[in-house]
């Protein structure tokens, strides 16, 4: 089978290189003894969710206190532009 | 559990949890050691990267979306690749008789000073790629996947990953042109 001339470069410029298991293993310990590390900041346990979940629980009573139509969209709006909608990170 | 998917983890991971966090690394710190390696060009700075993304996958593991556009193994070869880039840059010239061993075990210095210009344009190809064509093509050529792994990596069938793979070789080959490499191939 041709290889494809673009593969054959791409092989060229950036070889192959093979990680020794040392290697991968001296890694881990360094990221697990970054851990403890008080310059690392603190992980958000939970806190990312907390945050759009009490907005939105507030749009809601908010909403529901409303007289109007309008309050149902406020509610709405909190929820459509809440962070916990699809993303990554 | 026998063997949890990096979904799973990354949600045991937001709460806390080591043993999961040291799951991943071992599940994805070869491979990321190796892209790294292969973009920098120097095995020291390719740890360095690695652990820093590690690190932050760490601090921001509760953020994670299990519904999100992109598998967690695309997203990641997606930071580590950008950090490397970064990386390269931050370390414009690497004396000669320090620089790691590429093709040439013994190049002359324009033979050098060529490869390393023309490793910089092609990655900087690459970053100009959309999204799904980058990752494609960084999966292909740097995360050792193919067929079925890779479709799964992607989140798209078999078929519709060998597509993508044309379309991205097709652009990064129109890319490379623009930026003076030839010799890559038909780009019709």
């Amino acid at each position: 089978m041709r290889t494809d001339p673009l593969d054959e470069m791409m092989t060229r410029l950036f070889p192959p290189v093979t990680i020794a298991p040392e290697r991968v293993d001296r890694l881990i310990a360094g990221v697990m003894a970054e851990l403890n590390s008080p310059s690392l900041p603190a992980p958000r346990w939970g806190a990312a969710w907390m945050l759009p979940m009490a907005a939105t629980v507030a749009g809601l009573i908010v909403g529901h206190h409303l007289p109007s139509a309008g309050g149902d969209m406020n509610a709405l709006t909190l929820i459509l532009t809440s962070p916990m909608l699809p993303g990554s990170f | 559990m026998k063997d949890p998917s990096d979904d799973h983890l990354l949600a045991l991971i937001g709460q806390g949890d080591r043993e999961a966090f040291r799951r991943l690394l071992e599940r994805h710190a070869r491979i990321m050691l190796s892209l790294a390696e292969r973009i920098t060009g120097n095995p020291d700075d390719a740890a360095e990267v690695v652990q820093e993304a590690f690190l932050k996958v760490w601090t921001m593991a509760s953020d994670w979306r299990v519904d999100g556009p992109a598998a967690f193994a695309t997203w990641f070869h997606r930071v580590v690749f950008n950090a490397s880039i970064d990386r390269r840059r931050r370390r414009p010239w690497i004396p000669l008789d320090e620089a790691p061993e590429t093709v040439d075990p013994a190049p002359d210095g324009v033979t050098a000073a060529m490869l390393r210009q023309r490793r910089g344009a092609v990655l900087a190809a690459i970053g100009e790629l959309p999204e799904r064509q980058r990752d494609a093509l960084l999966t292909h050529y740097f995360a050792e996947s193919a067929g079925p792994e890779m479709a799964v990596r992607l989140g798209l069938s078999v078929g519709a990953v060998e597509a993508l793979l044309v379309r991205a070789r097709r652009a990064l080959r129109k890319a490379l042109i623009r930026r003076g490499i030839t010799g890559i191939g038909d780009v019709s």
